[in-house]
């Protein structure tokens, strides 16, 4: 255990916080530093125990979350509780598109709704919605003379808003890869590699987010 | 985490917990299942309605040795102890 990790992360923390950081050491053992360096840049406070396990994320992701939040204005979000930094800001992004897409209000001065930052509570959410409503935020059908991996593809691309270039690379990319034997997943991971070298975890939970919202399954190797 | 069935969580609960909890507390809490599973059953064993919230809120406390978990909630008066967690089960950081 290094203390000096113990004493930055909880320094700040009132009393009654440091008073139980004891039972919370197992999860303090198992920080990154690099990631409390990323929630500094981004003045991002942790003020209690319980909030602790976000740095034990890579630097990396944490880095890709807060920077995009950044940019889009919603870093608030993360100082408003700073454990919706665990949830993927992919999902969070895509959440409030349709939120956008349908005129349903996410922020209030009371700050950032949970349902940005939870699947049940999104559902909860939408469960009261108009049909029509609903049509706006349901994912299109699948287009059949396109393939899946494409698809998926234009999606993510779409969600990260990602410039010109980079889209034909990735493209460029990806059809390079279509006669080869890998699964879809596979041949994503590779393409999205070209923006994204060192961070596969958050990847592939990208992916997968991404072809669970569009009732993609994995497909292995060539179609015969 | 499909131990956690064992405890009335349901597929959507456990979906939602492997969202919100960092791969590395989720590796943890494979490691450790029969400590958890034992303060788990120890919470829900007292009667507090809230103590799925308190474990997807507070996985870390889990992680306690279970004499020291059950030590934690023991050194309070049964009754308003329950009725102080069904009501606002986040003061469980403060206990």
């Amino acid at each position: 255990m290094k203390i000096d990790i113990v004493k930055r992360v909880a320094g700040n923390f009132k009393q009654r916080d440091k008073d139980h950081v004891a039972e919370f050491l197992p999860v303090y053992d198992l920080i990154n530093e690099e990631s409390v360096n990323v929630l500094d840049k981004y003045k991002v406070t942790l003020t209690r125990n319980s909030q602790v396990d976000v740095l034990t994320q890579d630097a990396k992701t944490l880095e890709q979350t807060l920077s995009l939040a950044s940019k889009m204005n919603f870093l608030d979000a993360y100082n408003e509780n700073p454990r919706r930094l665990n949830i993927l800001v992919a999902d969070v992004i895509k959440r409030m598109s349709k939120c956008d897409a349908i005129g349903i209000p996410y922020k209030t001065d009371k700050g950032y709704a949970n349902f940005l930052f939870s699947e049940k509570l999104f559902k909860e959410m939408t469960s009261s919605l108009t049909s029509e409503q609903k049509k706006i935020i349901t994912p299109p059908s699948l287009d059949e003379s396109k393939p899946n991996e494409e698809q998926v593809l234009d999606a993510i691309v779409t969600k990260f808003d990602f410039p010109q270039d980079v889209v034909i690379k990735l493209k460029n990319k990806l059809e390079e890869l279509k006669e080869q034997d890998l699964s879809l997943k596979e041949k994503l991971m590779q393409t999205l590699a070209i923006v994204n070298p060192s961070d596969m975890e958050f990847l592939e939970k990208t992916i997968n987010s991404t072809m669970e919202e569009m009732n993609i399954k994995e497909e292995k190797g060539l179609v015969a | 985490m499909k131990f956690l069935e064992k405890y009335d969580f349901n597929s959507e609960d456990i979906e939602e917990f492997i969202n919100i909890t960092p791969k590395k507390m989720m590796d943890k809490i494979k490691d450790n299942q029969e400590l958890i599973e034992a303060n788990l059953s120890f919470l829900k064993g007292l009667g507090i309605k809230t103590f799925k919230e308190i474990f997807f809120d507070f996985p870390a406390i889990f992680f306690m040795d279970n004499s020291n978990f059950q030590e934690k909630f023991n050194k309070y008066v049964k009754e308003s102890l329950i009725e102080r967690l069904n009501e606002n089960y986040k003061v469980v950081e403060y206990l």
